[in-house]
């Protein structure tokens, strides 16, 4: 058994997971999972939300170890399904490695949804949110619109990589702006309050910050402090982009 | 109320897409979506807290993706992370990010300490059915295992 290709390989399975926004225990688990699913005699794993440390000891005592720097890229709940379901069938029946690499290779290439559909979706997201705020069917369709712009700068902004924190300041700013267009120039009856809250929702790192709180709960401090941190800096970054527009724009309408 | 239910499903759809997750999973998962917030605002009817009205919608949408996730052997973030959605406190970070400008820091103080509350509630929420569920299946398990020994044993 080749355990410096194996351990490349469950390292992979991991980052894509960790990637794609899983669990960071879920990570750990299907790390140690893989490795142990080929019988080697001791698997670790530690994960953090930047990074994975694995080490495994083979049956000679022969330590074997790999640390991998992991990017954050965008979620994408279907590939961490696809891994989890992988692993499973791995405890079951240990595939061969080349398989199990192609069968990663697979899933880690799997494209997203089509991006006018993305934008379809940012759509009724903004609209359905302005009714459970309590809007009106102009304020939804405004922030329906609103919606569709502020998918397509997430997905321009992605193209060219740019910092998370500088892409959340723009948006808060584009939503700020559109905003404002619609509710001063425009002449029609609205909520200003709603739109910009329906809105900001595709941007909100609330998932995040939900998640850093049950990651301290469930005893990962560190990866829950630095999920958290990340939150917390894109709530700024939001409002710092869309403070500073509003004042802007308060200069030139009033 | 109704109304509210479908635009509660539509948000969670839209994020379950945006999530990536496949078609069959997006659609089922959003039904968590409109489950909690129908259990949020029915508890919001009976307590003054809003907090104890997100617990109980948290509880409610991961109770529903906890069986959802076991039933259709997917992990249980595909279940409920959109179910979360219609409840996270976005619209309390807007109003702690607006007061903060218009210089009112006791008001930004409140609404942030609100907002952090009702992140704590649905967390709480989420992690109290998680661990509730897993100890039913460990003595589900123990009790069939148990079962058959003693079947074994005559």
């Amino acid at each position: 058994m080749d355990h410096q290709r194996l351990i490349k390989l469950a390292t992979l399975a991991g980052q894509i997971i960790l990637e794609s926004g899983g669990e960071i225990y879920r990570v750990e688990d299907t790390i140690t999972m893989i490795l142990r699913s080929y019988q080697v005699k001791e698997a670790e794993s530690f994960v953090t939300p930047t990074g994975i440390m694995v080490s495994l000891t083979d049956a000679e005592g022969q330590i074997v170890s790999l640390i991998r720097r992991v990017q954050k890229s965008n979620i994408d709940l279907e590939k961490v399904s696809l891994v989890n379901a992988l692993s499973r069938q791995l405890m079951a029946e240990p595939l061969p490695l080349p398989e199990l690499e192609e069968a990663l290779m697979e899933i880690s290439d799997k494209a997203p949804y089509s991006i006018p559909f993305q934008l379809l979706m940012a759509a009724m997201c903004g609209f359905s949110f302005t009714f459970l705020f309590g809007g009106s069917i102009t304020d939804a369709l405004i922030a329906l619109v609103i919606g569709i712009f502020v998918r397509l700068l997430q997905l321009g902004t992605r193209e060219i990589k740019l910092n998370g924190i500088f892409i959340n300041i723009m948006g808060g700013a584009l939503v700020a702006f559109l905003a404002t267009f619609f509710t001063h120039w425009m002449p029609l009856e609205t909520n200003f309050d709603i739109i910009m809250v329906a809105s900001i929702m595709l941007l909100v790192p609330g998932i995040a910050f939900t998640n850093a709180l049950r990651d301290i709960l469930m005893g990962d401090y560190l990866s829950g402090v630095s999920k958290g941190m990340e939150a917390f800096l894109i709530a700024v970054s939001i409002a710092i982009g869309a403070g500073t527009a509003l004042a802007m724009i308060g200069g030139v309408v009033a | 109320m109704m109304i509210e239910m479908i635009m509660a499903y539509m948000a969670s759809l839209s994020f379950a897409y945006i999530f990536n997750l496949n078609r069959k999973t997006a659609f089922l998962s959003a039904f968590g979506g409109s489950l909690g917030w129908l259990f949020y605002r029915l508890a919001g009817n009976y307590f003054q807290d809003p907090n104890l009205s997100y617990f109980f919608g948290a509880v409610s949408f991961s109770y529903y993706g906890e069986l959802m996730a076991r039933k259709m052997r997917t992990p249980v973030t595909s279940y409920i992370t959109p179910g979360l959605i219609p409840l996270v406190p976005g619209s309390g970070l807007y109003r702690t990010m607006l007061q903060s400008l218009a210089g009112n820091y006791t008001g930004a103080l409140q609404e942030g300490i609100t907002t952090l509350m009702a992140s704590g509630a649905l967390a709480i929420g989420i992690l109290m059915v998680f661990t509730l569920i897993r100890i039913y299946y460990l003595f589900k398990r123990r009790l069939v295992h148990e079962e058959n020994e003693t079947g074994l044993r005559k």
